[in-house]
């Protein structure tokens, strides 16, 4: 990774400015391990801002990204990037799948299954 | 809507996101183990915690005197036989601040702890809120200068380990190798755990 040479001096950009001033819980609820996969084009819609678009560029199917990873990319901090997300999915613009819940991440049929894969790797 | 493919879902072709967590003490090589098994470089995210939640001032505006901003550093595994992304994620050195952060645990699947024996107390705190927190976790001490002057039972009873059954494993955390071995060792102890809960129902 390289060295930030100004780390706290980079340009934020306003979080107001991407969600047209919401702040206020959105409709969709993520978390930092939601994956995150784009339902249009990049520049399916003229109107979207650019950092709107970089983000569905990132998360184009089948690659499905966490939001911690899109936050990280988009140089962004976890709560404003899921508020954005939030909005991005309210709009329908991205489809979000939570974490496995503890009755899957307990069933040893899918654990054996990622021991395997992970043996491989 | 221009470009919208109506029968496309992604959901049905998505894969399923599981976490793994990597803790230990500031410097103990958590970062060196994620970028070992990483198929990315790793990334780094920022969260600003609060004594009244998560994120609060963010959205705000106003920095708040009680705040502090914990940074993870995380890496990604796609498993596509298993239908899953493994994200390895790793916990900033913060420890007394995890318990007002759900989001940390919620959905992990179980967690390494990474120690220095050279600095061993620094691995104390994580150790102590996974055992409080019942998430299964394996110890791994990173040998640094590619020795280990402490045996596994050293170590093991430096740590005071509530279950004895907790898998310890030397390692260098550099090591593609070792780490996927760690990684294994987790799933088995998960496996094993699953097992148990399974026969006794």
């Amino acid at each position: 990774m390289t060295a930030d040479p100004q780390p706290g001096r980079r340009r934020r950009t306003r979080l107001y400015a991407l969600t047209d001033g919401r702040t206020t819980a959105p409709r969709t609820a993520l978390t930092m391990d939601t994956l995150i996969t784009a339902t249009v084009a990049a520049d399916a819609d003229g109107s979207l801002s650019t950092e709107w678009q970089a983000i569905l560029a990132m998360c184009q199917p089948p690659n499905g990204r966490a939001v911690a990873e899109i936050a990280a990319r988009m140089r962004m901090r976890l709560t404003p990037m899921t508020v954005l997300l939030s909005e991005l999915a309210d709009r329908g613009l991205i489809h979000h799948r939570p974490p496995l819940e503890a009755a899957e991440t307990s069933n040893v049929h899918l654990l054996m299954k990622i021991r395997d894969n992970l043996a491989r790797i | 809507m221009p470009g919208y493919d109506p029968g496309y879902d992604a959901d049905a072709q998505a894969e399923s996101p599981v976490k793994i967590l990597i803790a230990g003490g500031f410097g103990v090589g958590k970062t060196t183990l994620v970028e070992a098994v990483s198929e990315i470089e790793p990334l780094r995210t920022e969260e600003r915690l609060t004594a009244a939640g998560v994120g609060v001032d963010d959205l705000d505006g106003i920095e708040s005197k009680t705040a502090t901003t914990v940074a993870m550093d995380f890496g990604r595994i796609t498993l596509t036989d298993a239908g899953v992304v493994l994200y390895l994620f790793g916990t900033p050195g913060q420890e007394r601040f995890w318990f007002m952060w759900d989001d940390l645990l919620a959905g992990a699947l179980g967690a390494i702890v990474l120690v220095d024996t050279r600095r061993l107390d620094r691995s104390f705190p994580a150790v102590d809120f996974f055992e409080n927190r019942g998430l299964p976790f394996v110890v791994g001490a990173n040998c640094f200068d590619g020795e280990q002057q402490y045996t596994a039972e050293q170590i093991r009873a430096a740590l005071h380990l509530k279950d004895p059954g907790t898998p310890l494993l030397m390692l260098d955390a550099r090591s593609r190798e070792d780490v996927r071995g760690a990684l294994l060792s987790l799933l088995d102890l998960l496996i094993a755990g699953a097992e148990k809960t399974t026969a006794s129902v």
